[in-house]
């Protein structure tokens, strides 16, 4: 068996493809259609791109007509009303718009009339889906698919690779991953969970065999303004960044679904996220506020690291703690 | 009264009361969800305009189309397709009481258009 | 401690609910499917048979015939996918039915009206069968079917169309129908019997209209008014009205028509902590005969894994009696327009239950095979008590019977 290592840039992070398989040219042309899948994904959704579906269906805030969507986003539009629904709303793909206000770039805090004034485009509750057509009531609304997206392209990078007949390998979006199996001999990918105040150095490290691991952290995007961290996620309620967990991790079948388990615990706050992750039933492992870890992935059971910290290096994109074998190159 | 009768009212009593009560998401559950269900009611203007299609609205969609009223989503409906959440699971045994006792008894069954009678009025 | 509990099941939905909506949108899960035809073949077969109980001594002349009908019924069925779009479906019925029938009441010694049966032992035979076919569409389905029945004495032909219309992501669902039957009826020995008339007509037209809601995920509920014309003759040959020191009985005469209503409302819910599926319906009916009546069903489907199910069900049933409802003609009495004494048209209550018991399995054989087996025992029992009105005088004829019934499904 031969793993292949295909590291390319998208989806705004650095993402690598991990395939076994038994010809090179078998596990080449893999990983040249999931790269195809990811920018084709990025294209359609990504909210920067003006040829972007998340771009017309913006543009039309405030049309009554709204926009007809094809069957691949109406699925998407469905699963993201799904997760408002069972996160009281605090998943919220409109939350798009707050980004306007908040501009983590700046290193400016906003004021809180700009806050209010921003909060008027955002809430699901604005929006009418009603498959196949969508319409934001109030211009001005954007939609991102943001927060979900890079999980959801994960899964769909991880059916392809199946469909094709991989079934050892490791696909890796920017952080949030997809085991297609474990190693040929049955070793399981160990993944390392960043330090949220030491992001080169891994503070736990976790063995994924076949299923998706997401993480979401207050580090990822943020910026520190008189000592206080803001970060880039944003409670769509109140409309400021959320205060509590440090990170979450999860581990479920589908990256997706882990992605927004992790997603809502951060955006739920310190006890009630870690309540929610317990409650969930999924592997998890979070951050506290206070710095101590917490969750089933935390036992001594589950492989800590204990993988030396690597040396500090100023953009890794390894998370540390990865072991594989010598890529083949 | 006779003890069946008086059995007989019981039951039908018993059943009705606490059947509801005895699902233990039952009419409790219903209550408690009855002002979320009401806090996106979005009744449409009348008459009523399609405006994507931009074509009026027939009666039966303008009285039937609301945004509340899609309480399922197709892929929630395993439960509901199930074979016992069919009016009538078994078709045959149903056709058949349905017939017995309209031989017996002198109401027609609801639901259906006729078709199809017998000789016992 | 209970608010965590209620707190870990609202998680857990929450996760399933993500998770199945996820493997919808990676397309896993099948995309929300408009109404198709039916994708596989189904036959049903059923054998039933109950006998009514014999009328009790107090209830008739001493020495008269107490025995009543025996039935035994059988039913084949068969529904077969024709295109996507379009299915058929073929149902006979076979019956064969023997015993004595109530033919007129008159009163005892105390003035109690006695049942008198029809001293013949009655042989009949009824067939059935019924066609159906379906027409699917992107928000619908449009039905056709025709019957033909035939007894010694009857025959009838029937047409009828029924549709639906789904809006709200087949949530909420419209559904309709027309329907009509034609019927002849040759009384037999008409020419022995004066009040038997020879050769009678009667026509039937029917429709309904029902609206049904999905509620949340396991319930379910529909709303349905029916409407049906009759006309024509309406009577039954074979029963007559007495009169007390008249020379000859009269014969059956009810109206030569008759408006019926009927307002039903059901609702299925199924409990996943218990395993089970509750079916609870009630219909009111009345007519321009000036009979009104209740009809609550209940039904507990009770589920013991994937295979086994044990269903026990009870209805209940209270009429008023019609307004030309006479158990018999008082002396001196002059002969009214519209009279009879047909039990099924006085004032009583009825209360049946029942059990079925189905088991289910599968057959890998060229295609997998699955069998649905069922035994089922109800027992019917009708009395003045029961009725919801007050009854003076119970009409001596009603009836109280047990079905047992077996049948097997296959779906292939």
């Amino acid at each position: 068996m031969l793993l292949g290592h295909y590291p390319f840039r998208a989806l705004g992070s650095p993402c690598e493809l991990r395939l076994y398989g038994e010809s090179r040219g078998a596990i080449d042309a893999v990983a040249e259609e999931a790269k195809a899948l990811v920018l084709r994904i990025e294209r359609k959704y990504s909210r920067y791109r003006d040829d972007s579906v998340v771009t017309e269906i913006n543009r039309s805030a405030g049309d009554p007509r709204g926009v007809r969507v094809d069957d691949e986003t109406a699925n998407l539009l469905d699963y993201a009303a799904t997760a408002w629904q069972h996160s009281d709303g605090l998943f919220d793909v409109t939350s798009g718009s707050l980004r306007q206000v908040w501009n983590l770039r700046s290193g400016r805090v906003p004021s809180r009339a700009e806050v209010t004034a921003a909060l008027a485009r955002v809430g699901w509750r604005k929006v009418r889906w009603q498959r196949p057509r969508i319409v934001l009531t109030v211009a001005g609304m954007e939609l991102d698919f943001g927060g979900f997206g890079k999980e959801w392209a994960v899964d769909c990078v991880s059916d392809l690779c199946r469909a094709r007949g991989v079934r050892h390998g490791m696909i890796d979006l920017g952080g949030d991953l997809r085991a297609l199996g474990p190693h040929p001999d049955g070793r399981p990918w160990i993944v390392g969970v960043r330090d949220p105040r030491a992001p080169e150095h891994a503070i736990a490290s976790v063995a994924v065999f076949a299923e998706g691991l997401a993480t979401s952290g207050d580090y990822e995007r943020c910026m520190v303004v008189d000592g206080v961290r803001y970060t880039h996620i944003l409670d769509p309620r109140t409309g400021w960044p959320v205060r509590g967990l440090r990170s979450a991790t999860a581990l479920a079948t589908q990256c997706l679904v882990a992605g927004s388990a992790t997603t809502i615990a951060l955006l739920k706050g310190d006890d009630d996220g870690a309540r929610f992750l317990d409650r969930l039933g999924l592997p998890n492992l979070r951050v506290h506020a206070d710095g101590r870890l917490a969750g089933s992935l935390s036992e001594p059971r589950a492989r800590r690291s204990a993988l030396p910290r690597t040396a500090p290096s100023p953009a890794p994109r390894d998370p540390p703690g990865h072991s594989d074998p010598a890529p083949l190159e | 009264m006779k003890p069946v009768t008086r059995a007989g009212r019981a039951l039908l009593l018993w059943a009705l009361v606490s059947l509801p009560g005895l699902s233990t998401t039952g009419c409790a559950s219903l209550g408690w969800q009855w002002d979320k269900w009401w806090s996106d009611v979005k009744l449409p203007d009348f008459p009523a305009f399609d405006e994507y299609t931009e074509s009026p609205k027939s009666y039966v969609e303008i009285a039937l189309e609301h945004d509340f009223l899609v309480r399922v989503k197709p892929w929630e409906r395993a439960v509901l397709a199930r074979h016992d959440m069919a009016w009538d699971p078994d078709a045959l045994e149903a056709a058949r009481r349905e017939h017995t006792f309209f031989s017996k008894e002198a109401t027609m069954p609801g639901g259906s258009a006729g078709g199809g009678g017998c000789g016992c009025n | 401690m209970r608010r965590s509990r209620r707190e870990s099941r609202r998680e857990r939905a929450a996760l399933r609910a993500l998770t199945s909506s996820a493997l919808a949108l990676l397309g896993t899960a099948g995309k929300a499917a408009a109404d198709t035809a039916i994708d596989h073949y189904e036959s049903s077969y059923s054998f039933s048979t109950y006998s009514e109980d014999d009328l009790k001594k107090s209830d008739t002349i001493p020495g008269g015939e107490t025995k009543r009908y025996e039935i035994n019924t059988q039913q084949l069925s068969l529904a077969a996918p024709v295109t996507e779009w379009l299915d058929l479906s073929l149902l006979v019925t076979h019956e064969h039915m023997t015993g004595a029938s109530p033919w007129y009441t008159t009163p005892d010694a105390a003035g109690t009206p006695i049942q008198i049966m029809s001293g013949a032992t009655i042989q009949d035979t009824r067939n059935d069968m019924r066609v159906h076919g379906n027409y699917y569409t992107d928000s619908g389905r449009l039905g056709f079917g025709g019957g033909y029945s035939k007894e010694n004495d009857f025959s009838a032909l029937s047409f009828s169309t029924d549709g639906e219309l789904h809006f709200n992501e087949k949530n909420t669902t419209l559904s309709g129908g027309l329907g009509s039957s034609f019927d002849d009826i040759d009384p037999t020995d008409a020419d022995k019997y004066p009040t038997r008339p020879d050769h009678k007509t009667k026509q039937s037209y029917s429709g309904f209209v029902g609206l049904s809601q999905v509620w949340d995920r396991r319930s379910i509920l529909e709303g349905s008014f029916t409407y049906s014309w009759d006309r024509g003759y309406l009577s039954d040959p074979y029963k007559e009205v007495f009169q007390v020191g008249g020379v000859q009985n009269y014969g059956d005469f009810r109206p030569n028509s008759r408006h019926q209503f009927a307002f039903l409302a059901r609702f299925n819910r199924h409990l996943e902590e218990t395993e089970s599926t509750i079916h609870l319906s009630y219909q009111y009916y009345i007519d321009t005969w000036g009979i009104s009546s209740h009809t609550a069903e209940l039904g507990w489907y009770q589920s013991f894994g994937d295979s086994f199910q044990i269903a026990p069900h009870v209805r209940y049933y209270s009429q008023s009696k019609a307004d030309f409802y006479v158990p018999y003609l008082q002396f001196g009495q002059p002969k009214l327009e519209d009279m009879s004494s047909d039990f099924r048209l006085s004032a009583f209550g009825a209360l049946s239950f029942g059990a079925k018991a189905e088991y289910v399995f599968h057959t890998p054989w060229f295609r997998d095979i699955e069998w649905r087996t069922h035994l089922s025992v109800e027992r019917y029992l009708s009395s003045g008590d029961l009725s919801l009105s007050s009854v003076s005088v119970a009409s001596p004829g009603l009836v109280s019977f047990t079905v047992f019934s077996l049948g097997v499904d296959v779906a292939f």
